[in-house]
């Protein structure tokens, strides 16, 4: 390579090895005279958990990987440098704080795809089987259960209309609203797809409304509305609000007056957690939301340790966190210290509880990323399984935060002082070396994975693997079967037609093609809420931890921050983050290790650059130089 | 139903209110735009009115045309081409039904002869969704159940 030297001492090679909590890297140099030519580098899956003996696999791959790719043989390798990896174990766990119960199914406001006409009826329910008998000029809202053919139904409805029977509106278990109306003599509001029809309480007053294509119903969501239509005094009134507002925004709506019928938000009592720090302890109910939860971790800053109740998602999550920990160090359950919790307020879609249209209620939720750490590394045990296979010398050395400076010192533009941040799947770490040669460094809860969670249950996916693309790919809608509309609004044309299955629908732009994003809503909303996901974990996350190490713990005071990480690599992540320090007169950008690598493998590099004696600290000029002509 | 006539074309009505009935040409400037449905002379008649209900529900116009061939897929074919929305069915004489696109050289969707009265009227409201741009409901299952 045009970095290296002419040789003036026998070279060895060498490799870095970077375990971190989801990639292992690895760098291989030639190395002599303090002279560094680095020849390649690999990327592999961690195997285990960082710092435990499992990782010696995924280690030994990525070591195979970057010899291969020299084309080297094995027996040259004269040394494995490892990192000190510490573990470090991070849970996730959601608990909905809220649910909405309609009790004696007073209610059913949902969007079927094509309600039948428009406008309000009121009366009273009765079956299409009983409408034979019902007298004359009573307005009646007829309930067609499951099996009713469309042209069976009108002309039952058209019947009962001759004979002087007032049918106002129908409500309807099949998706054949519009063809029913069609056939009417008389057009009424027809609400279909109601699953649960039979569960409509008969001989009660009712009222239906459809709204035209566009708009969103006037009356029913209305509490006066309502008041008007069932005569209501002030009191009733009041105690019917809440279904006016559960039905705000819906197309179409029955409502049925029952005597004891209501519609409830109920707050889910989803148990405490326990904080403790600054030599005080201090329990926050979990469905008090994020924002109380944090604010009261901000009052026991630093945090020592955090325990939730037996039974509760999150109190269950803590539980395994230490669990795991204790699994993986043997360190006793009791002296595993939970160090960082970030709590989020999500939005959930949560089927209506009493429901008899599977109507659907957007619950608030509040997801919950903890993190464990510990000194205890097995290091030496993953460097002796190395150095077995390998049959070469391993030499662990270098802290995590001071490595990854070093490497992220070496991408161009940088100086000192200058802060990290890694930007991984399970925590975020922020390191700052400043001017006098120190390293501080931070790791905080909630990363990548928390975002994918963030996303698979906002948009109601049940899929991570749906989830995961629309983390990480740019949304597209397909517009016909030959263009798809990307969401910065620019067209794509495809001279040959894309698959049935993408037709019409929100789609991931993704290398392998697009994928369906299992999705009924606007592509703007699923936009949305990846963006949202990401500014909740990964700007608030890297502001945190920046705080956390920053000089007087001012932001400001910060000279350059470089990303590093996977999601480094996000099409948006960095830029949000930039975007949010820039206030703060901070440079920001993803770094580009060796002016080659990129925002990987600064850990590996730099273990490597170590090793070779090169200084870490106040004067990587010549460093920069050197990538900079690469 | 048979005795109705529809006020654009003054034929019988085949399909109910949504169909605009058999026409002759699919050029006549009379018609408002329709999904065109091809129907062999033998085709099973509750198909048809599944196929078009499915449309009608959708709010979009059906109209059935002579057919042109016997086969499900060249029924569809001249359909679509001959439909100023670009989008066809061809109903076979076993009641097999295909859907396709004037532009698309491969059927956007097809049923067997056997198939329920609900899949039918699927296939027709997705005739009628291609036209209105909206995702396919037979083509979403299809991969649902494939990659489970």
């Amino acid at each position: 390579m045009s970095l290296v030297d002419p040789p003036v001492a026998a070279l060895a090679l060498v490799i870095g090895v970077d375990i971190g909590n989801s990639t292992t890297e690895a760098c291989i140099a030639d190395v002599g005279d303090g002279e560094v030519g680095r020849l390649a580098s690999s990327l592999t899956r961690t195997t285990g958990v960082k710092g435990t003996p499992d990782n010696t696999t995924g280690a030994v791959t990525a070591v195979r990987r970057a010899l291969e790719a020299t084309g080297r043989p094995a027996g040259d390798l004269a040394t494995v440098l490892l990192n000190e990896a510490t573990p470090v174990i991070s849970g996730l766990a959601m608990e909905t704080i809220t649910e909405t119960i309609i009790t004696e199914s007073t209610m059913i406001g949902h969007n079927p795809d094509t309600p039948g006409g428009d406008g309000l009826g009121v009366g009273m329910t009765v079956s299409l089987d009983d409408l034979t008998t019902v007298e004359e000029e009573v307005p009646v809202v007829v309930v067609v259960g499951a099996g009713a053919d469309f042209d069976d139904v009108a002309h039952a409805l058209n019947t009962a209309g001759e004979r002087g029977v007032d049918v106002v509106a129908a409500v309807l278990h099949g998706d054949d609203a519009v063809l029913v109306v069609n056939r009417l003599t008389r057009r009424i509001p027809v609400v279909d797809e109601v699953s649960a029809v039979d569960r409509v309480p008969l001989g009660m007053l009712a009222a239906v409304e459809v709204a035209a294509p566009g708009r969103t119903i006037r009356t029913l969501s209305d509490s006066y509305g309502l008041a008007s239509t069932f005569d209501l005094d002030a009191e009733q009134t009041r105690q019917v609000s809440p279904v006016a507002r559960a039905l705000s925004g819906n197309r179409s709506a029955v409502v049925v007056r029952t005597p004891a019928g209501d519609v409830t938000d109920r707050r889910i009592p989803v148990g405490t957690l326990t904080l403790s720090g600054a030599g005080r302890s201090l329990d926050v109910g979990v469905d008090e939301g994020a924002d109380a939860i944090m604010e009261a971790i901000g009052r026991v800053a630093p945090l020592d340790d955090v325990h939730g109740e037996a039974g509760t998602h999150v109190g269950g999550m803590l539980a395994k966190v230490r669990d795991t920990m204790t699994d993986v160090t043997g360190q006793p359950a009791s002296e595993i210290r939970i160090r960082d919790v970030l709590a989020v307020d999500t939005l959930v879609p949560a089927v209506v509880r009493g429901g008899l249209a599977g109507e659907v209620s957007r619950e608030n939720a509040v997801a919950l990323a903890a993190m464990v750490r510990t000194s205890r590394s097995r290091m030496q045990a993953v460097a002796d399984a190395l150095s077995d296979e390998l049959g070469c010398e391993t030499i662990i050395g270098g802290v995590e935060g001071e490595v990854a400076v070093r490497g992220a010192l070496t991408t161009p533009g940088t100086s000192v002082p200058i802060a990290i941040i890694d930007m991984g799947g399970g925590s975020t770490d922020a390191a700052l070396l400043d001017r006098d040669g120190t390293v501080s460094a931070v790791h905080v809860a909630g990363a990548g994975e928390l975002v994918t969670k963030l996303i698979d249950s906002e948009l109601g996916l049940e899929d991570r693997d749906a989830a995961e693309s629309v983390k990480r790919h740019p949304l597209a809608k397909v517009e016909s079967f030959f263009h798809i509309r990307h969401e910065d609004g620019t067209v794509q044309f495809f001279s040959d037609p894309l698959p049935p299955h993408v037709f019409a629908k929100v789609v991931t732009v993704t290398p392998e093609g697009l994928a369906a994003v299992p999705v009924r809503g606007p592509l703007e909303e699923v936009r949305r809420v990846r963006r949202e996901a990401k500014r909740r974990v990964f700007v608030v996350n890297a502001l945190r931890a920046l705080a956390q190490v920053a000089p007087q713990g001012s932001l400001r005071l910060l000279g350059s921050v470089v990303l590093l990480g996977g999601s480094a690599l996000d099409f948006e992540i960095p830029g949000m983050v930039a975007d949010a320090l820039a206030p703060y007169g901070v440079v920001c950008g993803i770094g580009n290790v060796h002016g080659t690598e990129g925002p990987r493998n600064a850990v590996a590099a730099g273990l490597v650059d170590a090793h070779a004696g090169m200084v870490a600290g106040p004067a990587p000029e010549k460093l920069q130089r050197r990538a900079a002509a690469s | 139903m048979s005795g109705m006539t529809s006020p654009l074309s003054g034929v019988s009505v085949l399909g109910g209110p949504g169909c605009h009935g058999r026409i002759d040409r699919a050029d006549d400037p009379a018609l408002p735009p329709a999904v065109l449905v091809t129907v062999h002379d033998d085709a099973p008649p509750a198909v048809v009115r599944e196929v078009c209900a499915g449309a009608e529900e959708q709010g979009i116009p059906t109209a059935i045309l002579a057919p042109v061939g016997s086969g499900g897929d060249a029924l569809a074919r001249h359909a679509a081409g001959e439909s100023r929305l670009e989008v066809g069915v061809g109903i076979g004489p076993d009641g097999a039904v295909v859907v396709r696109h004037a532009l698309v050289a491969e059927p956007v969707l097809r049923l067997a002869g056997d198939a329920p009265a609900g899949r039918v009227r699927q296939a027709g409201a997705d005739a009628a969704r291609i036209v209105a741009g909206l995702p396919l409901r037979t083509a979403a299952q299809a991969e649902e159940s494939s990659s489970s």
